[in-house]
């Protein structure tokens, strides 16, 4: 029998190491405002208040109202460069008022991260719950810490979707960022994983000319305004989309561009290095992108992240 | 060959006729040389943890300064602690989430006065009783430490008996009219009526014969009569100073008595929406100050050392015509942002604090071994609910009031990061009490920065 919370919406906790790059942020922008699920809890591994900040802004941009709790990581490696979360911050409407806003100006106004994650999990039914990691594993592990939490995570996630590890020969800096998070929650993680690696996002690039095409120089939407300074230091347009890739399974998971290794364990090496051993009994699987389903996924990248938020849920006019 | 003078064992009670009267803590009660191993327990007087519990949630626009760090100018429903403003610690942040809706939809009073202790889930239910943590804070306390008084806890309260029936969206009137639990499905009903109060703390009748009890009755003018004999007994040992605290402390149950006998007469009508229980004066300030001088007297007999006192119970419709307010308290707090009946609402808070505060002034005024007995309290005034009006249990107003007997730095404001577990408050109070745990009800840890500034 399928537990009832399958068969909803998602729930969807979103943990990230917003900042350092763009697919994190669109990631973010599809799951806030244009997927099927709803973010119930965002965390940030870094220990950056810009970063926590704007995914306030963010979420409220796309209607959260501010009822969205997030939570910063307090002892997380530093972000080294806010500057495209600044830029989008810097963002002014017609009336000259910022066009995002956020309310959180110190640590005090933000949640420890396994408490918000915890908190965020008790509002939903059983089964009802996705976990979308978007950097370091280091605020799951903390949650798995946390007395009673794995309890309320065996009964209310049903899927945790890592965009981090690489299955090929490469190291992913999200891994090597905290190896033994990683090591902990592979491990000890109770419902099923599905990680998203390295190659698979370098072999369905978000096409960052539709960005430049959607939200020109003189919009206003965030996403424009974070691929402009994204843009500054690249010389190729486009853009790996590991965590984008990540929160289109988080709220298709069923489309059929979607290929799945053999259940399996990921291994991770001293050295942030994963490696995936295929066994019947395994909980983990990794994404396995189809060469000829690739422009498939581009499109249903470009049409949930570019899109603006509808009337009444949020926008540049919101408080 | 350690000399020692013969001092007066802490444990010392006036007897006479059923009765049994704690005293308070006195200079002889301190040998000259103490033993070593006495040395600690003589010198330190107890730490007592009490929890004054005001239900329907607080105008936080009046609650909370705009700063934080050294309490200056204090908002206008604490203004009547400015004058102990270096014996207040106030607390912000801090998120009951088990109160909140989750899964289980209207009833936040229900919830959140049955969760404010146990930091636990709350099954919403009017019949079968569950509260799903093993039991509340201070039973925890008690469970520890109370073989050491000569009541391991007390729990008061100044309205609704109602153990059954349901008293919100479904969920029983056991959720709101009682604080501490025993067990999952044990709470422990608040005493409501002064006079068992009194013999709860001084003894009973119980076990006297028939013929004592009737002698008792006859003679009957003031339990300080049966006690006549070890009085005079004991003040002849006493130095000038401790006779007179005796004197004082005496003539402060003597006027405890005093005021339960005119509670006992008073025919004052009830007004509709109040619950009064039998024997206790229907004026909010008199019941709120005789409870209050009894547990004075019980703190400074160390008689327990926690107590629990549900002030009024969530979602009380009570008026408080005393201050002109006729509407029920809970009805106005769902204002809906109407300015006047916020002002109501703001009142009543002031109302409540102002009669703390006179409490406290008169504990400053007690003295405690080398301090005062105020130095060696936890008295946390607090609510289950922040905005009363849209059910918010997160930002929970609370205050500390005492020094926890140098555990606590007070004088100052801490906020804590937002959805902070109000268990964490109760981790750090249990250690301070001196009962370790590892983690209580939903705890991430324990609240740093209690002790230090």
């Amino acid at each position: 029998m399928q537990a009832r919370g399958a068969t909803l919406a998602p729930g969807i906790l979103f943990d990230c190491d917003m900042g350092r790059d763009i697919d994190t942020t669109l990631a973010l922008c599809m799951l806030a405002g244009l997927g099927r699920g709803r973010v119930i809890a965002v965390g940030v591994s870094n220990s950056s208040l810009d970063a926590a900040a704007f995914c306030d802004a963010l979420t409220r941009f796309y209607g959260s109202a501010g009822s969205l709790p997030i939570g910063l990581a307090e002892d997380g490696h530093k972000l080294e460069n806010s500057q495209m979360l600044k830029a989008a911050m810097d963002l002014r409407n017609p009336d000259g008022q910022p066009t995002l806003r956020t309310t959180i100006r110190s640590v005090l106004d933000t949640g420890d991260p396994p408490v918000v994650f915890r908190n965020a999990l008790l509002t939903q039914q059983d089964m009802q719950g996705i976990a979308v990691l978007a950097g370091p594993a280091s605020n799951f592990a903390r949650l798995l810490a946390l007395a009673s939490a794995r309890d309320i995570i065996a009964a209310k996630v049903r899927l945790l979707i890592m965009a981090a590890g690489a299955f090929d020969a490469s190291v992913d800096p999200r891994i090597k960022l905290d190896t033994a998070a990683a090591r902990r929650v592979l491990a000890d993680w109770p419902s099923p994983i599905v990680a998203v690696g390295l190659e698979a996002g370098k072999a369905a690039p978000y096409p960052g000319g539709s960005i430049e095409s959607d939200f020109g120089p003189t919009s206003n939407h965030p996403v424009g305004a974070v691929y402009r300074v994204y843009r500054e230091k690249q010389s190729e347009p486009s853009i790996p989309a590991q965590s984008i890739l990540a929160a289109l399974y988080a709220t298709n998971a069923e489309a059929d561009y979607f290929k799945l290794s053999q259940p399996g364990t990921i291994e991770v090496s001293p050295e942030g290095r994963t490696t995936f051993r295929a066994s019947a009994n395994g909980k983990h699987r990794h994404l396995i992108l189809d060469p000829a389903q690739t422009d498939a996924v581009t499109k249903a990248f470009v049409a949930l992240a570019t899109a603006r938020p509808s009337a009444g849920r949020g926008g540049p006019a919101r408080n | 060959m350690i000399i020692t003078k013969k001092s007066l064992p802490r444990r010392t009670f006036l007897r006479g006729m059923g009765v049994a009267i704690g005293l308070p803590f006195m200079e002889s009660m301190v040998p000259a040389m103490p033993l070593p191993q006495d040395s600690s327990a003589a010198k330190k007087p107890p730490v007592r943890l009490m929890f004054l519990y005001y239900p329907n949630g607080i105008d936080m626009e009046n609650w909370n300064p705009s700063y934080t760090g050294p309490l200056g100018e204090l908002p206008r429903i604490l203004k009547p602690l400015e004058p102990f403003r270096d014996d207040v610690l106030m607390l912000g942040n801090l998120t009951h989430n088990w109160a909140r809706v989750l899964l289980d939809g209207p009833g936040d009073h229900g919830r959140c006065s049955a969760n404010y202790l146990t930091g636990a889930h709350v099954l919403k239910t009017d019949k079968s009783i569950f509260v799903n943590g093993p039991m509340s804070m201070d039973q925890v306390i008690a469970s520890r430490i109370g073989r050491e008084t000569r009541l391991p806890s007390l729990e008061i309260g100044m309205e609704d008996p109602r153990q059954s029936g349901n008293c919100d969206s479904g969920y029983s009137c056991a959720y709101t009219n009682n604080l501490a639990w025993k067990s999952q499905t044990q709470p422990m009903p608040p005493i409501l009526d002064p006079r068992m109060l009194f013999e709860r703390l001084f003894g009973s009748s119980a076990d006297l014969t028939p013929e004592q009890r009737e002698q008792q009755r006859r003679v009957r003018t003031s339990i300080l009569d049966f006690v006549k004999e070890s009085t005079n007994a004991l003040a002849k040992d006493l130095g000038p100073t401790d006779r007179r605290k005796l004197d004082e402390y005496l003539t402060a149950i003597r006027s405890i008595e005093v005021q339960i006998e005119r509670a006992a007469k008073d025919t004052t009508p009830v007004p509709a929406g109040m619950a009064k229980p039998a024997g206790s004066p229907a004026d909010f300030a008199e019941h709120f100050k005789l409870l209050t001088d009894m547990v004075t007297v019980a703190f400074q007999a160390d008689l327990t050392r926690v107590v629990t006192f549900l002030v009024t119970r969530e979602g009380t419709s009570r008026p408080y015509r005393e201050i002109g307010i006729s509407d029920g308290h809970h009805p106005l707090t769902h204002h809906g942002g109407k300015r006047d009946q916020l002002a109501k609402v703001t009142q009543i808070n002031e109302y409540h604090l102002s009669n703390f505060a006179s409490w406290v002034s008169r504990l400053a005024a007690l003295r405690e071994g080398n301090g005062r007995l105020l130095d060696n309290l936890m008295l946390v005034y607090g609510a289950g609910l922040s905005d009363g009006n849209r059910h918010f249990h997160d930002d929970l107003p609370t205050v500390i009031v005492g020094r926890g007997g140098g555990s606590l730095k007070t004088g100052r404001r801490l906020v804590f990061r937002k959805e902070t577990p109000f268990s964490n408050l109760h981790l750090s109070l249990m250690d301070r009490m001196g009962v370790e745990a590892e983690s209580f009800g939903d705890s991430s840890g324990r609240l740093s920065g209690l002790d230090t500034v």
